[in-house]
């Protein structure tokens, strides 16, 4: 089996093909007016962008897209001042459960243990932390195992449950308030996104960024229509150096013969339509009563 | 049979001016994109957006290949490759299809009534509309490979509650729609204007089958309409909390069936107006064409209960009412089988062909307008069978929501419609633009390498399917199932590498496609095309079949009556016990 | 109207390869005795399944070699089927009952005709007849969210003298 790659694929391109200046001078209104057009739609394509769902998180390190698919993420969750702190392992009762720890994301005291406990719901799970500082080995799906470790310095630690990390069940544990001088994070799994050096408050992409993001991914693809559509009228106007397009002169040098209506009876036709009928005959019979009719089938 | 239809009417003084001025000769026929300069404008748009589409969905699709044989996984994570999927299901069959057959329509009505259309501002006011949907529904998704944004669609196509995507998702494909509808109204429109300067004609072959289609279309998107406008959207806003999810399958399926006819019809109409000429001969018969789009008209809709034929909730009664519907709906798709192989048939033999088959040979193979509508002839024929399994209810259970399936549409959408997109528009292009086809090498063997790539996968797809590998899958390794993955021919292995390898055919052909097209799009128009639009008579004309057959209102009307027996009830007694219920929790993806 | 003689030829015999086609699935239907999954199952509240009898899933035996099977589809496993297999005896009959907790999922036991969507809010019944002893993976084959890949489970048919000895999972 190839192995499958980690959350952190390469983007691909989704851009249309690049837009070309054109040179002329001569026509600058009416493409000033097709791009005022354009970006009024893009403007008012990005407001309705805005208007969906809010997904942005706020508190808490900039996770970059860690939790990308992660759906019980719902910011850092302050278990602070406690010296031990459970995390469920497959919680059925939330975003994306089983497949998830609970919660996501957390911020303890530095000296803190954090006990895992499955749940029971999931299959197998297991704890892996992304930089190899904890490990509670090959998954198990059994309720009530536990696995405990004690986060000493400040930082943060990614960990993930390898068998769900594509459907994305990974957590984070932020120690202290790193950024302040302490220990740098737990090191990255991911290849993209910046891990946060800021305590609370920083926000990620949100807002007038997406309104941007939008309008600019749409006039890249309205770009090549909009070129062709100047092009054009360039043409027509210049029209001095265009010549007029005529068809072919009709010819008939592949004609042989000529058959009219009553001359012709199409025996060719009725005789591979016969045989697609005797195919279709066949297969029917060979799907329907060996394929079909040979296992067990819902009777009722 | 030698009166003049209106397909033969051609604009020509001696010598005189076109529209924008230019002077010719008489004895020159003028070429689309002279006589038609705005509806020849929004043609070329329609087409280049339709194009564009097509090569980021193949690129897209490329990706998934390799992906889910497990070849390569480096591209995207296998959370990301049901964005991809996404993107590569609407905008291939969304925006890809849509758009083309908008340009494609519009073609066909102005030049087979001979007259612009009736407003042009309508119809930049629908494309307008269209492409602003396709912006928006393409940034929804494409944006959820940027988690940051807080914006995605990881809904597939079918986009099934409770998973629930960005408002802008449903807005876009809701405006996609709408501008669709303004787009008919244009056809109408135009079509009106001529009846009343022609009373007693029969209506024009090629305009028929666009009032048709676009009849058919508005009936079905209704469903699709209402799930999306009335529903989805502002359940995305949060303005309700729930949808029933039975319900809005029924309304996604309502449409899901008869949106692949409105695919078809459009390659039907290739098939039967344009490729007889393409081999060299003439369409056998008009009347059989009309009663083959009458039939769709009729029948498309009422069935689309067969692509829930597992779904619990819905009464076994109305899955054989959809089960029958559906058999029916197999006639003219065999009737078409033998008018279109007939026509072809003609034009071989015009070029001295003989013999039984070895008129086959006689044919334009080098061709690749030709070459290429016949190839997508034959895969529809195998597509069919693959179809008629879907369809048969109870062997359903051996193949939903298998590999199976896609394995059919690709044959299907994938190559009756995409095939036959690229053949003619090696025919058309040059038309529409001024331009002669560039890289006509490279055009010849495109749909060949398409059509050795579309073998390969296709039919790997379907014996998967078989042995049981889903469908919509990222990694379709299992424990347990693995083990059950029995083949009937051929190894599990097997199977995924030569889906990769066809995947990677389909991708390489695409980009030839692409190739020629951006060539012949940039190069310098001509004096003369290669091409010439000329379509002779059909062997047997319009006034041999029923005037009965041009009452439009009376297809529409019986239309919508089966519409209503097959329908009424399954969707009252949803709606009754809760128009949001029963239903489940919102799932954001 | 005109048509020629080959073209009303070749109409008869699709109306007959329809009539055909149609023939053998009502003999599925009857014959065979294959039943659609339809609204038997009733509907049911997905917020509180652990009111119904899916509160607890798992295989019950309700008479002599006939069992029902409880399970509740979930993003990303089926409870039960995944942290641990269903287990039934051979020879029996058995009907299953599947609904989701979440969203819309799929059913099927791989290499047999088991297939069934599963749709939060409405509950599939399912009545098979298991004669040998198999072990079976189940997929879920409707694409449910970014881990819809890893969504499995397993079904072991048992010989019926293993079964009895051992407990059924409550």
């Amino acid at each position: 089996m190839n192995e499958r790659s980690d959350g952190r694929g390469r983007r691909s391109r989704q851009e249309g093909p690049p837009v070309k200046e054109t040179q002329n001078p001569t026509r600058p209104i009416s493409r000033r007016t097709t791009l005022k057009a354009v970006a009024g739609v893009a403007a008012s394509a990005g407001a309705l962008a805005t208007a969906g769902r809010a997904n942005a998180q706020a508190d808490g390190p900039d996770f970059g897209s860690w939790f990308e698919k992660t759906e019980n993420f719902d910011g850092v969750v302050d278990e602070t001042g406690q010296s031990e702190v459970t995390v469920a392992v497959g919680a059925p009762d939330v975003a994306g459960g089983p497949l998830a720890f609970e919660p996501a994301a957390i911020r303890v005291d530095p000296g803190t243990t954090i006990r895992w406990e499955w749940t029971g719901s999931g299959g197998p799970h297991n704890v892996v932390a992304t930089d190899g500082s904890f490990d509670s080995g090959d998954p198990v799906p059994t309720a009530e195992t536990t696995f405990d470790h004690t986060f000493e310095s400040e930082g943060v630690s990614r960990y993930l449950c390898e068998p769900h990390e594509t459907a994305g069940m990974k957590g984070a544990v932020v120690v202290g308030t790193p950024g302040s001088g302490g220990g740098g994070d737990g090191g990255s799994g991911d290849g993209s996104g910046q891990d946060g050096q800021a305590a609370d408050g920083s926000e990620p992409l949100s807002g007038p960024w997406d309104v941007v993001m939008t309008g600019l991914v749409m006039l890249m693809m309205a770009a090549p229509i909009v070129y062709h559509y100047n092009r054009d009228r360039v043409r027509q106007r210049a029209s001095s150096v265009v010549p007029t397009v005529t068809e072919a002169p009709q010819t008939d040098d592949e004609q042989v013969e000529t058959l009219g209506h009553d001359e012709f009876d199409p025996t060719g036709t009725l005789s591979l339509v016969l045989v697609y009928l005797a195919i279709l005959g066949v297969m029917w019979v060979f799907m329907y009563f060996v394929e079909f009719l040979g296992g067990p089938t819902v009777v009722g | 049979m030698s009166t003049p239809t209106a397909d033969e009417t051609v604009t020509e003084t001696t010598t005189g001016e076109t529209a924008a001025g230019h002077s010719y000769d008489a004895s020159d026929r003028l070429a689309y994109v002279e006589r038609f300069p705005d509806a020849a404008l929004i043609v070329r748009l329609c087409f280049l957006v339709a194009f564009g589409a097509l090569g980021l969905g193949g690129l897209f699709g490329v990706i998934q290949a390799l992906h889910r044989t497990g070849i390569y996984r480096g591209v995207v994570s296998s959370a990301d490759y049901y964005t991809v999927l996404t993107g590569h299901g609407v905008l291939l069959a969304l925006v890809f299809t849509t758009f083309f057959i908008a340009g494609l329509f519009t073609w066909a009505v102005t030049r087979s009534m001979d007259r612009p259309l009736s407003s042009i501002r309508l119809a930049w006011a629908w494309f307008a509309l269209m492409l602003l949907g396709t912006l928006m529904a393409a940034v929804a998704i494409v944006a959820g490979f940027f988690p940051s944004l807080g914006i995605s669609a990881d809904v597939l196509f079918t986009f099934y509650p409770p998973l629930q995507a960005h408002p802008l998702f449903y807005t876009g494909a809701a405006l996609i729609i709408v501008g669709s509808w303004l787009a008919g109204a244009n056809y109408f429109l135009t079509y009106r204007e001529w009846r009343q300067e022609n009373p007693d004609a029969r209506i024009p072959l090629q305009t028929f089958m666009v009032l048709t289609t676009m009849l058919l279309w508005y009936l079905s998107t209704i469903g699709v309409a209402i799930e999306v406008v009335v529903f989805l959207i502002p359940w995305s806003l949060g303005l309700f909390e729930q949808v029933d999810p039975l319900t809005m399958r029924t309304l996604f399926w309502y449409f899901g069936h008869p949106v692949v006819y409105f695919w078809l019809l459009p390659a039907y109409l290739v098939w039967y107006t344009v490729l007889p000429k393409l081999a060299g001969g003439r369409l056998f018969s008009d009347a059989l064409a009309r009663i083959v789009f009458v039939l769709f008209l009729l029948l498309s809709t009422p069935t689309g209960f067969h692509h829930q034929y597992i779904d619990p909730g819905i009464p076994e009664g109305f899955k054989t009412v959809a089960m029958t519907n559906t058999m029916m709906l197999l006639l003219p798709s065999l009737l078409t089988a033998f008018t279109v192989v007939a026509s072809i048939e003609h034009g071989a033999r015009q070029r001295g062909g003989e013999g039984r088959l070895g008129w086959l040979r006689s044919l334009p193979w080098e061709k690749p307008a030709f070459s290429g509508c016949a190839l997508a002839g034959l895969m529809f024929a195998a597509g069919g069978f693959s179809g008629m399994i879907n369809a048969g209810m109870n062997i359903n259970y051996l193949i939903h929501n298998t590999l199976w399936v896609p394995g059919h549409f690709h044959l299907t959408v994938g190559t009756a419609f995409a095939l036959t997109v690229m053949a003619i528009a090696y025919w058309l292009v040059p038309q529409i633009t001024g331009k002669r086809l560039r890289n006509r090498s490279l055009a010849a063997v495109q749909p060949y390498v398409w059509f050795g790539g579309m073998v390969l996968m296709s039919n790997a797809m379907h014996r998967a399917g078989l042995a049981g590998i889903p469908r919509r899958t990222a990694e379709p390794e299992y424990n347990v199932a693995d083990a059950s993955f029995t083949g009937v021919v051929g190894g599990y292995q097997e199977m995924r590498i030569q889906i990769a390898i066809g995947g990677v055919l389909l991708f390489v052909s695409l980009l030839l496609f692409l190739v020629v097209m951006v060539n012949t799009w940039r190069s310098e128009k001509s004096e003369q095309l290669r091409v010439d639009s000329r379509i002779p008579d059909p062997l047997s004309g319009p006034e041999h079949g029923p005037r009965v057959l041009d009452n439009l209102r009376l297809w529409i009307a019986i239309a919508i009556v089966l519409v209503l027996l097959t329908y009424a009830i399954p969707v009252g007694s949803l709606l009754a016990d809760g128009v949001f219920a029963p239903g489940g929790p919102t799932v954001p993806v | 109207m005109e048509i020629h003689r080959f073209e009303r030829l070749w109409l008869a015999l699709s109306l007959l390869l329809i009539l055909g086609i149609t023939g053998t699935v009502v003999y599925g239907a009857t014959a065979e005795g294959i039943k659609m999954v339809d609204d038997s199952g009733g509907t049911i509240d997905a917020e509180n399944l652990q009111d119904t009898e899916f509160g607890d899933p798992g295989v019950r035996k309700v008479g002599e070699n006939r069992y029902d099977v409880y399970i509740v589809a979930h993003r990303f496993f089926f409870d039960p089927g995944t942290s641990q297999p269903i287990e039934i005896p051979a020879e029996s009959t058995v009907t299953f009952y599947v609904t989701s907790a979440d969203v819309v999922h799929g059913f099927q036991v791989a290499d047999t005709n088991v297939n069934t969507m599963v749709i939060p809010g409405q509950v599939a019944k399912l009545t098979v007849e298991f004669d040998n002893p198999d072990s079976y993976g189940i997929i879920c084959h409707e694409y449910c969210g970014s881990g819809h890949h890893s969504m499995e489970g397993e079904l072991d048919v048992v010989p019926k003298s293993e079964y009895n000895a051992t407990e059924a999972s409550a």
